[in-house]
């Protein structure tokens, strides 16, 4: 391997979270979840010579598995269309996280693919600076927007329970 | 519940799960980096196509037509479907420079919002330049053979045969291509090629490009 190849192996295995939750955020059954986790990984590398050092890793990396995730899941559904063949989730099978995660990874997956993409960010604890950055709208546009989906989550967690 | 509550109980569940998944992804890693030189040039393979054809048929075309200026000096008609296609093929190259330089400019580094208006903008590009290759190309088709005819034989064509002839042909081309998108809609459940076609046709695709761009403007909205 050389030495672009060796720093970025290291850099993926340092932040190789993102891309795990990236996937668990978007796609529901194992084999989306690892064609999504190979394609922004592929993407990751792609990208990796335009890389500036001086930036954060994590935040390039949330911007590059976001755009491919959010990508992956349009074309996906039109394949699917295309291919007539339905995709049926079923997370309760094939999951492999506490019955906790899995709801919340229900209630997230309910709202829209932007939406998701934010409180994912904000879940990862990302300042509102940043996830302004990786989504392009301003940090006081993603203080509204969490403040309208904390509301919107509680409902639906309530919902949920009842 | 609250996102603070969410948060806690996000950390708690992810800490342990992604050491297993740093492993997982140093076996695929060396596979992956040899398919990513694939992956760049997949998008970008049907513009490049289209551009090389279409300026291909530009330049003999162009040719064919300075080759017999004198006699299409004469009958003005003679020069027509040549032109036609020259007119098509120059809209052809157009479109693809315009795809293949969003396509340049795409960079999944940059943010969601961008990104997305990116794909957004190239899909629809991609739809309308199929649709109107598809809806014009087959009107027009007899504008081939007599060029073709021409080129080859050396026969003039377009001055022997009379309005009517052509005329008749491209009504057969304008019926041809309507039929086409009948018989799509019609065998659409049957195989992937006609539903494809047939929302190709419709324009499904572009229908969710405008929902994508759609959601990105009530995105970016407060």
């Amino acid at each position: 391997m050389d030495s672009a190849a060796t720093a970025f192996a290291a850099l993926l295995d340092t932040h190789i979270g993102i891309v795990y939750r990236v996937v668990r955020t978007y796609c529901w059954t194992k084999a989306d979840q690892q064609d999504l986790a190979q394609e922004i990984q592929l993407q990751l590398w792609r990208a990796f010579p335009r890389y500036e050092a001086t930036r954060s890793f994590s935040t390039w990396m949330y911007r590059i598995a976001l755009n491919t995730a959010i990508s992956w899941v349009r074309y996906q559904s039109v394949r699917r269309r295309h291919a007539a063949v339905g995709a049926v989730p079923d997370v309760a099978a094939e999951s492999a996280l506490p019955d906790a995660t899995d709801a919340l990874y229900q209630l997230i997956g309910q709202l829209e693919p932007f939406n998701r993409a934010l409180v994912l960010l904000h879940l990862d604890g990302l300042r509102h600076e940043e996830i302004a950055e990786v989504l392009g709208i301003s940090a006081g546009n993603v203080a509204t927007k969490l403040h309208r989906l904390t509301q919107r989550l509680r409902t639906a967690a309530q919902q949920g329970t009842t | 519940m609250n996102l603070d509550e969410l948060k806690t109980a996000w950390t708690t569940a992810h800490a342990s799960i992604e050491t297993l998944q740093a492993q997982q992804a140093m076996l695929q890693r060396v596979v992956q980096q040899q398919a990513a030189e694939q992956t760049r040039t997949r998008l970008q393979r049907a513009p490049m196509i289209e551009l090389v054809l279409a300026a291909i048929a530009m330049v003999a075309l162009g040719g064919y037509l300075a080759m017999h200026i004198a006699s299409m000096r004469e009958h003005p008609l003679a020069a027509l479907p040549a032109l036609i296609l020259l007119l098509l093929s120059a809209v052809v190259v157009v479109v693809s420079i315009v795809q293949l330089r969003l396509l340049a400019r795409l960079d999944y580094a940059q943010s969601l919002t961008t990104t997305q208006h990116t794909l957004a903008t190239l899909r629809t590009i991609r739809v309308r330049s199929t649709q109107l290759l598809l809806l014009l190309g087959l009107p027009l088709w007899i504008c081939g053979p007599l060029v073709l005819g021409q080129w080859v034989i050396g026969y003039n064509f377009p001055s022997a045969v009379d309005r009517t002839w052509l005329l008749a042909n491209i009504v057969f081309g304008i019926a041809a291509a309507a039929g086409f998108v009948l018989v799509a809609q019609r065998l659409r459940g049957r195989s992937p090629f006609w539903r494809s076609v047939s929302e190709l046709a419709a324009g499904k695709d572009i229908d969710q490009a405008n929902v994508l761009l759609g959601e990105l403007r009530q995105f970016e909205q407060s």
